[in-house]
């Protein structure tokens, strides 16, 4: 379990996150969505220990990442948007690193791969940005850990890499895992994260599962406005809108919609997810 | 298993970034380690296009061995562990599951043991291979001319040929006098000290690592020459110039060497702990 206490974390003058606090439960895929800038590569920084908190706490599973003890380390994976190119061999990369994470697969780097479609032996600096980041992808599903931090994992990826990322993630990882996703490209993660986190300039505007996010709104894809509409979108032959769900009926949640409604009417989702 | 620090762990760290510095830089190890090779073959072609024959210049393979080094000191460094500031390969790193310890002994290992080792290896085996084949145009092996009693005559020598004197030193006074810090030992201090301070620039300056390092040097020994001379315009001369009458030469050389001991250790140590404080407190 992640648990962020009365986070805080700034830039010299520019404060980023301040007073967060957040939990994160075993066996949830965590979408962490955000506008540019308000903390959301530094809120996975500081979870993976790349960071330490100016003030406040982050523990994951007890430990404090920052002092990036090998069990620790042992047990997460840090996915950055950017990756290095090695001068080796995927196989070879893959195999050299992977001896530190006790339940590394090198069968399971080399299905991923296959399901990518990414030569093993291929040497990685050869590699084209969307092979890379699939390398880098099928090694942090392949080390086995239970606690996966992506920072925009489908960047760069081909339109067949973001539908076999969201089966590898669906197939590859434990049950008991905890995997934080912050993407702008939520689209392709449709279906796959849950619970879904917004962060706005220094709060958290919604943390809440899918199921809790149907029951209190409702995702209208009609061809009339609704007089309570948070939000609407025009689209070819109607309206995506948005509005409290009143009447209990069940709606496919729309999270790009779903965002821009939270973004527009920050302090009415905030009470209306307050409430139990 | 030790949390902190776990030889097996280190086994494999080590091993790891032995991969990387082949597939990074191997290519720069073995070219320094050519390096007698290369100024050899650049030296002997001049001398046949110029004089139609090979010449003798047996000073090749030392004098190529120390720019090796030397250039070896810089590079190495900056070139394996430069990238730590950069956040894709920093961030990998930092999140490799070792300790500190065992990140930081790796660090040194390499940089301090093993890639000097391997230029050392390719440049005594180059040496010997030259030294069979080519025996009277480059001379000795390395290892022969490794003292500091053979380097203070080439520099004599040196000396004249440039000055046109008889004898620009005398070298007499020095004659059995044992000399504590032996050529070997002077290559491995200047290579500690080099790497030492290259490394520190290579992990703490983002960017133009090799200048803003050299730039630390040179302000760093502006300051202790005008301490120096501080010092001593502060300083009894007039004593002190008697002290050094009334002292046994040998023993003043021994006590020399003794400061310089120190000197050196303070330069290699100094930056070592900075280079540990840094890995510990990386951030991205």
């Amino acid at each position: 379990m992640i648990e962020i206490n009365d986070l805080s974390f700034s830039y010299g003058r520019n404060v980023v996150l301040q007073g967060i606090t957040l939990n994160m439960l075993p066996g949830r895929i965590y979408g962490l969505l955000g506008e540019n800038g308000v903390g959301k590569t530094t809120l996975l920084t500081l979870m993976c220990g790349l960071k330490t908190p100016q003030a406040g706490t982050v523990r994951v599973d007890g430990a404090d990442p920052y002092r990036r003890e090998p069990d620790t380390l042992a047990d997460q994976f840090y996915l950055a948007d950017e990756v290095a190119a090695s001068g080796s061999k995927a196989m070879d990369w893959a195999n050299t690193n992977g001896v530190f994470w006790p339940h590394y697969s090198e069968d399971n780097f080399k299905a991923l791969m296959e399901e990518f479609n990414v030569q093993l032996d291929q040497k990685m600096k050869t590699m084209s940005a969307g092979q890379l980041k699939k390398t880098h992808i099928a090694f942090a599903l392949a080390t086995g850990a239970r606690h996966i931090f992506m920072d925009e994992p489908t960047n760069g990826l081909d339109i067949p890499g973001k539908t076999q990322f969201r089966s590898a993630i669906m197939r590859f990882t434990p049950e008991d895992s905890t995997i934080v996703i912050s993407t702008h490209q939520v689209r392709d993660l449709e279906n796959l994260i849950d619970p879904i986190i917004i962060l706005d300039r220094q709060d958290v505007l919604l943390n809440a599962s899918i199921e809790d996010i149907c029951s209190k709104l409702y995702f209208d894809y009609g061809n009339e406005l609704h007089p309570d509409a948070l939000f609407t979108e025009q689209i070819p032959g109607g309206f995506i809108q948005v509005y409290p769900n009143s009447t209990g009926a069940e709606s496919k949640v729309n999270i790009e919609v779903l965002f821009n409604a939270v973004a527009q009417n920050k302090s009415y989702i905030k009470t209306l997810f307050e409430q139990k | 298993m030790n949390k902190n620090f776990d030889t097996k762990r280190l086994g494999l760290f080590l091993k790891r970034e032995i991969v990387r510095a082949y597939s990074d830089m191997g290519l720069t190890i073995l070219i320094l380690g050519l390096a007698p090779a290369i100024l050899f073959g650049v030296i002997q072609t001049f001398a046949l296009i110029i004089a139609g024959e090979m010449v003798s210049f047996t000073y090749t393979g030392i004098l190529a061995f120390t720019m090796a080094l030397s250039l070896g000191s810089i590079v190495v460094p900056i070139k394996l562990y430069g990238s730590l500031t950069d956040k894709r390969f920093g961030s990998e790193w930092l999140m490799i599951p070792a300790s500190r310890q065992e990140k930081f002994t790796a660090m040194m290992l390499i940089t301090c043991v093993i890639a000097p080792l391997s230029i050392v290896a390719i440049t005594f085996v180059t040496d010997g291979l030259l030294s069979l084949f080519f025996h009277n145009q480059y001379g000795q092996l390395i290892a022969t001319k490794v003292n500091f009693k053979d380097m203070l005559d080439f520099m004599r020598g040196l000396a004249c040929s440039i000055s046109g004197c008889e004898d620009a030193v005398d070298m007499g006074e020095l004659e059995g006098i044992r000399l504590h810090l032996s050529m070997a030992g002077t290559y491995i201090l200047n290579w500690l000290e080099y790497t030492m301070f290259f490394l520190l620039g290579a992990v703490i300056f983002d960017k133009s690592k090799f200048g803003k390092t050299l730039l630390c040097l040179m302000g760093l020994s502006m300051v202790l020459s005008m301490a120096s001379t501080a010092f001593f315009s502060f300083c009894n001369l007039d004593g002190l110039i008697d002290a050094l009458y009334d002292a046994n030469l040998q023993q003043l050389i021994n006590y020399m060497m003794v400061a310089i001991y120190i000197l050196y250790a303070a330069v290699i140590l100094v930056p070592a702990y900075f280079i540990w404080r840094r890995i510990k407190n990386l951030k991205h």
